[in-house]
């Protein structure tokens, strides 16, 4: 057997001792199966998230959450096993270093990985929407938590990993994570339900800027005393994080999961040109342009036209007196795709039936549905009334009957001459969202 | 000079005594540690690499209580140990498994590129120090194993069966290794193949049952060999198992 003194250590040779763990092995592997389960996640009702920096927010949290923190949890348990796997142990016992740095040498690559793994994905997805971005900003501070609260979780796995040597324990973790994470963010009335990572927030509302780290600060502590109890030498230490965390939790309780209106979520973007105006929640601000273009031939018809709403409105809750409710661009995926109104007729005649206003009315005059219904397909005609016209002549003869009567009061509408179409249909407008048929004009 | 001190050592596994009241010393050189299956060869090792804690008893080893943990820290520092079932990390390659048990033990920096490099060489498998552990042969991976031992140059070496698995070249070459180092150091090495004691050890120590059956140097187990009638094709065999016939039948008073 040979010495090499004297020789000079190759570039490799300098490298850090710790390198190995970080790019071979399982961290590598656990970072790149939560990416890939993140993505399939995300992709698989990409429509209904893309183009929306919220609904971006919430699907990309969701996901990690009840997706990512289970999954981290069990990597890092099958990290936790390694040594009682590859029969290490004796060999790290008589290790200097102590337990702690021992612990964190094969812990933390695993967590970092697993937080690269979800900001990759969490980044890829703020790319995917960002090109088709409707209006609004992104929101940075939630996928950010979100991979300190994966590290966590995998840290806290290996912990479990150490001290059980059952081989069944990183799957039964991940289902008992994923189902603690379920029982907590399944009722929001419920108290605890605070303590949840996943926060209970809708389109409009975001949380305060603290949640995310008072969240990552009670998942955190909890997984920090828990490496503490296990590895450190003076384990009082333990009690440390430990506070920390039941005080994170104690004020994520008595807040109650705190959120805040986003400020956007709250105007419209309006193009005035137009009778009615048309207004846009300026979430989806960029739709304007689109949405006004749908509604070109409704507005051009409406021209000269008195008794109108003011504008198409977009905002939560009813409209009011002299505004009309534009029809829903949300959820996403539906009359919006990727930031393209996918059906701009349907949507042109959504928005004519809104201007009528008597969908509430129960047991509406049949002379008066016809009326409503010739003014729709004068204003924007629906898709599908080809196809229900078709029905209707293969249909009874009392369907025949009505559909013939109906054809007439089209025919008598688009026969009029301008102004005296104008003045008709201001009389008509007078009377929207009215149910008595006495002041609605026939044809 | 003495490096190991065992006095009185206790070692039970539940109802199993593996150690009873052992008391050795050691010295600089190659001491072989003998013993039928379950004599408490591996137990006295465990405890001297500060793995298992005794039952009772006292251990001492370069001037430390290992019973103390700042000692046995020291202790640990200037320790090499192989385990008898040595575990290791397959996607590593050599270099990377040497290198980061010598992160463990503490070896400086600056010096374990060197420390991993020589380690490596000693044990012959340089031209291999690259190469990932999965695609080792048993042999070459128990090499691997006395590297990472070596790799901070110890004070005291404990080997458990470090020779299993080598074919016969690399036993002699381990067997050279092992005078090598135990120039400088205290290598405990336990073993079955008495052969391997009778070339590079300059003592032997035999247990059975948990106690001490026979001290002395390898010439004296060969000259006890001839001088009896024990079982064996080798003087120093013959020696092995007429020394533990006696202490059998001195047991059995």
């Amino acid at each position: 057997m040979t010495t090499l003194l004297g020789r000079t250590p190759s570039t490799a040779a300098r490298a850090a001792p710790l390198r190995p763990e970080f790019r071979s092995g399982f961290a590598p592997l656990a970072g790149a199966a939560v990416l890939l389960t993140l993505a399939v996640a995300l992709a698989v009702p990409a429509e209904s998230w893309q183009g929306g920096w919220a609904e971006t927010r919430e699907h990309t949290h969701a996901a990690a959450v009840l997706l990512g923190i289970p999954l981290a949890l069990a990597a890092g348990c099958r990290q936790g096993g390694r040594e009682r796997r590859r029969g290490t142990g004796d060999l790290l016992e008589t290790a200097v270093r102590g337990a702690l740095p021992r612990f964190l040498a094969s812990a933390v690559p695993v967590a970092l990985w697993v937080a690269v793994g979800h900001l990759v994905a969490a980044g890829c997805a703020l790319l995917a929407t960002w090109y088709c971005a409707t209006g609004d900003s992104p929101y940075v501070v939630v996928p950010l938590a979100d991979s300190l609260l994966l590290g966590c979780a995998a840290l806290g796995g290996q912990v479990v990993g150490r001290a059980v040597s059952w081989r069944l324990a990183a799957p039964v973790l991940a289902t008992a994570g994923y189902a603690v994470l379920g029982f907590l963010s399944y009722d929001h009335d419920n108290a605890w339900s605070a303590l949840s990572p996943l926060i209970g927030t809708s389109a409009g509302r975001v949380p305060v800027w603290w949640q995310p780290w008072v969240s990552v600060a009670w998942v955190g502590g909890l997984a920090a005393a828990a490496v503490l109890a296990l590895t450190a030498r003076r384990r009082a230490l333990a009690l440390v994080p430990l506070v920390c965390a039941t005080a994170a939790a104690v004020l994520l309780v008595q807040s109650g999961g705190p959120t805040r209106p986003v400020p956007v979520a709250g105007r419209q973007v309006c193009d005035t040109s137009t009778t009615p105006q048309v207004c846009v929640n300026a979430r989806y601000g960029k739709l304007l342009p689109q949405i006004t273009g749908a509604l070109s031939g409704l507005t051009g018809r409406l021209e000269g036209v008195d008794n109108l709403p003011v504008r198409f409105e977009d905002r939560a809750g009813r409209p009011r007196a002299d505004e009309a409710e534009l029809p829903m661009v949300v959820p996403l995926g539906w009359s919006v795709v990727r930031g393209r109104l996918t059906e701009p007729e349907q949507y042109a005649w959504e928005a004519g039936t809104a201007l009528v206003g008597r969908a509430g009315c129960d047991g509406l005059d049949p002379a008066v549905a016809r009326t409503d219904a010739a003014v729709e397909h004068y204003l924007a005609p629906s898709p599908q009334e080809k196809h229900f016209d078709e029905l209707a002549a293969q249909g009874s003869p009392a369907d025949r009957a009505e559909l013939r009567a109906g054809q007439r009061a089209r025919a008598r509408l688009l026969g009029m001459a301008q102004d005296e179409r104008r003045a008709w249909l201001s009389e008509y407008f007078a009377t929207a969202g009215d149910c008595d048929p006495s002041g609605v004009p026939a044809l | 000079m003495t490096t190991i001190q065992v006095a009185g050592l206790h070692v039970r596994h539940r109802r199993t005594v593996a150690l009873d009241s052992l008391d050795l010393c050691f010295g600089r050189g190659v001491h072989g540690l003998l013993g039928p299956n379950g004599a408490g060869k591996t137990s006295l090792i465990r405890v001297l690499a500060t793995v298992a804690a005794p039952t009772g008893g006292r251990v001492r080893m370069l001037g430390e209580d290992i019973a103390d943990p700042r000692g046995r820290t020291e202790v640990r520092r200037r320790l090499g140990y192989l385990p008898q079932d040595f575990g290791y990390y397959p996607g590593f390659t050599v270099r990377e498994f040497v290198a980061y048990m010598a992160w463990l033990k503490e070896v400086p920096a600056a010096q374990i590129p060197a420390a991993v490099e020589r380690a490596v060489a000693r044990v012959g498998l340089a031209e291999r120090i690259d190469a990932k552990l999965r695609t080792l042969s048993g042999g070459m991976v128990r090499r691997v194993g006395i590297a990472q031992a070596v790799v901070n140059d110890p004070a005291v070496l404990l080997l458990d069966e470090p020779t299993a698995g080598l074919d016969p070249e690399q036993r002699v070459e381990f067997r050279e290794l092992l005078r090598e180092l135990g120039a400088s150091a205290t290598v405990l090495v336990s073993t079955h193949l008495v052969e391997d004691v009778a070339a590079a050890c300059t003592e032997v120590t035999l247990i059975a049952g948990g106690r001490l059956a026979y001290r002395g140097t390898p010439e004296a187990l060969t000259a006890l060999g001839a001088a009896s009638d024990g079982v064996g094709d080798h003087p120093i065999e013959r020696g092995y198992t007429a020394a533990l016939r006696a202490h059998r039948e001195v047991a059995a008073r």
